[in-house]
């Protein structure tokens, strides 16, 4: 398993370097002049000039790879364009939340996710099956937005117990993690149903069955571990997609995550703080996949990786 | 497995019977989600759209920029509520005979927060700091003008221009001052801050928040009186409502017109209206057909009701158009309106041989809003037979689609709709980026390729007037060929609604977009 993990890891480095280096010539191959959307539409032209070989941004573009590049290795990420802040800095301000919100979101929707799919699957076409189907359907259905607004009204204007906004405490959490998880716990609950009904029908069910085993030990010893591949793929990838941030959720919400820092970079055609955070999220990617990976052997030790 | 049901949902209660127990224990404490409209008085909250850019007070490019730094950063003159600029750094100026150099008195009482003093070195340190950067500072188009700054006396600055600029003062007036120490360290504005203001950068949370707090020694005397303003971009109109109306935020805009009404009906919110100095427009490339005949350009402006568009576009807060400058700018003069007049506008297409009418494109933003004005332009021309399709495209690519032709013959771009903002005092910026034939894409925004000799001249010697009768005569003469002219379809300037918490005074916003704190208090 160490030796498996060490290899992994080592075979990242090619495949970064090869994201970065897309990630670079895309960035900069989308139209968009940075020097002029921060130089304004009264600037002459010299005066964009002026400002675009201030920020380097004349050398060739390989060049500026390289200077990237160079200065990537050395751990320095650039600054941005636009407030000058080191990227660093700007990455770790939302970091913490972002990870946070996720590991919240990906909690309750997992939680109450494969709780309502389990009751599914066991009472299924029954009433609480339908129950949980409805649920996960409007789960999905909702666009999230909305709901963050809907919430917004109810929780926070009308009956004032959470912030419309803003984390200054853990409160600010709560909403944006229940809006953000909804449609997780959704595809949580449906899948961890499908997959227990199907593990349910098989022989070493029947087997346990004739045992003499209880239901619950059945369901909760067996069936449903078996069951976990399938939800631990799906919770893996929503959440390599969560640690991304969410632009609408954090728009609602004014949540200071990573999604707005994009999205605001992106309008600015802030180079070096895009470039960098599409990298980081690519290793994040990478990085979940991997601790999925090694979870699947946790719940079925037939796999191995060798 | 009843029991098990029973037992889930027996934890479910308990789940939530324990999250309402928590919460209601701490909201008791009325911490930042009390929403009774018992603020703390020693506190402002004050929430809109846009992210906060930088915090380098000579690299400010958005108005919430400017706006947030003048609480950190003051300029030696500022405006007051009538747009009229009153001293503050500064105690006067004069201007020599020539026009040419402009001599600034300084206070003498005044000390930078890292305690350096301010005086005629502090002012020349920063204005060479905005002028040696060529610019890479965003204020440098304010000092363009200039030859040299000089230091006449301890607290007198004597400015040298290379060409009279009637439009100076408003410009160098409104330049933020920072300790000199702190530029020759070159500190990092966005961590700390060195201004004279009434507030000090405390903390500033990359679009999350900005945090300044009371300057204890404040030069003068009972100012600030609250001791700390928190500043917050709010991206979704939504919810910067509902955290005006939680008591989250005390004071908000850009506030939509269509919550306008559901404010207004709250107990204990404010609803003010500012009249701006934003013009929303449509570009008309002159130089090409068949839009270089005046006819067809004044037979687009009969084919608009102005009126109609400010109800549909506008919900009703807009103003409509009667020049190429708003009414908010000291220079404007108004012009005789385009009527809406169907039958005028079909006879001028008819005149110019275009009574069957044509096809033509507009281009603007990828916004909802853009959209609906683009989409009533297109509605109303249609009736005189002009065929307009909507081309929508993100802002970068926009950019970069407007500035890629090098002169006129190589431009692209047929109608662009858009809008212009500029400073109440300043009709140099609201005309000379626009109309002017040197300011043609990628050297301005005059993206009408708009070519009059007479209007160039004007343009010029507006600038260069020696005194303000000269300027108001040569920009109301400039407005009347402009208006004649029509190398714009003229539509509305914006009228913008702020909301705030009742109670707070001393806060207002200007019509070219700033707002300005420096007497904030609560009631």
């Amino acid at each position: 398993m160490g030796r498996y993990i060490i290899k992994r890891i080592i075979g990242l480095i090619p495949l970064l370097l090869a994201v970065s280096f897309l990630i670079f010539i895309f960035i900069h191959l989308i139209p968009g002049d940075p020097a002029r959307l921060m130089a304004g539409k009264d600037a002459t032209n010299d005066e964009v000039e002026a400002l675009r070989t201030y920020l380097g941004l004349d050398k060739p573009i390989l060049e500026q790879y390289f200077i990237y590049m160079k200065e990537l290795f050395q751990g320095d990420l650039g600054h941005s364009l636009r407030s000058n802040a080191p990227v660093t800095q700007l990455f770790g301000e939302r970091f913490l939340p972002s990870l946070q919100l996720s590991i919240l979101s990906i909690g309750w929707a997992m939680l109450i996710g494969i709780l309502l799919g389990v009751i599914s699957a066991v009472f299924r076409g029954r009433w609480p099956d339908y129950f949980g189907t409805i649920t996960a359907i409007s789960g999905i259905s909702v666009p999230n937005f909305w709901l963050g607004l809907v919430m917004i009204q109810l929780f926070a204007v009308q009956f004032n117990i959470f912030p419309a906004g803003g984390i200054e405490t853990w409160k600010g959490y709560v909403l944006p993690s229940f809006a953000l998880g909804a449609g997780i716990m959704a595809m949580i609950t449906r899948f961890t149903r499908s997959s227990l009904v199907q593990t349910l029908q098989e022989d070493f069910i029947r087997t346990a069955r004739s045992r003499g085993l209880g239901e619950r030990a059945i369901i909760f010893g067996h069936a449903l571990k078996k069951s976990m591949i399938t939800v631990l793929t799906i919770a893996g990838l929503q959440f390599g997609f969560l640690l991304g941030g969410s632009i609408v959720v954090e728009t609602v919400f004014s949540f200071p995550g990573m999604g707005r820092l994009l999205i605001d970079s992106i309008q600015f055609r802030d180079y070096p703080v895009v470039q960098s955070l599409l990298l980081i999220f690519s290793l994040e990617f990478i990085l979940v996949n991997l601790i999925v990976d090694i979870l699947y052997g946790f719940f079925n030790p037939k796999i191995r990786y060798n | 497995m009843k029991n098990l049901l029973a037992g889930i949902g027996l934890s479910i209660i308990a789940m939530f019977v324990l999250s309402a127990c928590a919460t209601s224990g701490s909201s008791d404490e009325g911490d930042s989600t009390g929403g009774d409209g018992a603020a703390d008085k020693s506190e402002v909250t004050i929430a809109f759209q846009e992210n906060i850019q930088t915090m380098d007070p000579h690299n400010g490019s958005a108005g919430i920029d400017n706006s947030v730094q003048y609480a950190i950063y003051e300029s030696m003159f500022t405006p007051d509520e009538d747009g009229e600029l009153q001293p503050l750094l500064a105690t006067d100026y004069e201007i020599s005979d020539d026009g040419l150099t402009y001599t600034f008195k300084l206070r003498d009482d005044v000390t930078f927060t890292d305690g350096a003093e301010f005086n005629a070195d502090a002012v020349k340190a920063n204005l060479d700091r905005i002028i040696d950067s060529e610019g890479s500072l965003n204020n440098y188009k304010s000092l363009r003008d200039v030859e040299k700054v000089e230091v006449a006396d301890d607290y007198e600055v004597e400015v040298t221009l290379n060409n009279i600029n009637s439009q100076f003062i408003n410009k160098i007036g409104m330049l933020r001052m920072a300790s000199p120490d702190a530029l020759e360290n070159d500190i990092d504005f966005g961590e700390e801050s060195a201004g004279t203001g009434p507030f000090v950068l405390e903390k500033w949370n990359h679009g999350d928040s900005l945090v300044a707090t009371k300057n204890e020694d404040y030069w003068e005397e009972d100012l600030p009186k609250v001791d700390k303003v928190t500043f917050k971009p709010i991206p979704e109109d939504g919810s910067r409502i509902a955290m005006l109306k939680t008591g989250e935020a005390d004071y908000i805009f850009p506030v939509p017109v269509n919550d306008v009404e559901s404010l207004e009906a709250e107990d204990n919110i404010e609803v003010s209206v500012v009249e701006s100095t934003y013009v929303n427009y449509a570009t008309i490339n002159t130089s090409k057909e068949p839009f270089n005949k005046k006819e067809v350009r004044q037979a687009m402006n009969y084919a608009l009701n102005q009126e109609d568009f400010v109800k549909v576009v506008k919900n009703g807060y807009g103003i409509v158009s009667d020049s190429a400058l708003p009414a908010t700018n000291n220079y404007y003069a108004a012009q005789e309106p385009y009527d809406y007049d169907l039958e005028k506008a079909k006879e001028l297409l008819a005149d110019a041989g275009y009574e069957d009418g044509f096809s033509t494109e507009i281009w603007g933003s990828d916004s909802s809003k853009d959209k609906r004005g683009m989409q009533f332009i297109q509605q109303q021309l249609g009736e005189i037979g002009i065929d307009v399709e909507i081309k929508q495209m993100e802002r970068g690519t926009l950019s970069d689609e407007i500035n890629k032709p090098e002169s006129a013959e190589d431009s692209e771009v047929e109608m662009w709709y858009v809008g212009w903002s500029s400073q109440v005092g300043d009709a140099d910026n609201a005309t000379n980026p626009l109309f002017s034939s040197s300011s043609f894409p990628p050297n301005g925004s005059n993206t009408a390729y708009y070519d009059n000799e007479k209007a160039d001249k004007l343009i010029e010697e507006g600038l260069h007037a020696k005194s303000e009768e000269e300027a108001a005569e040569k920009y109301a003469e400039l407005q009347e060929i402009l208006w004649d002219d029509a190398p714009w379809l003229f539509t509305a300037v914006d009228e913008e609604p702020t909301a705030m918490r009742k109670g707070l005074k001393g806060i207002w916003r200007s019509a070219d977009g700033n707002f300005y704190l420096r007497e904030v208090e609560w009631e």
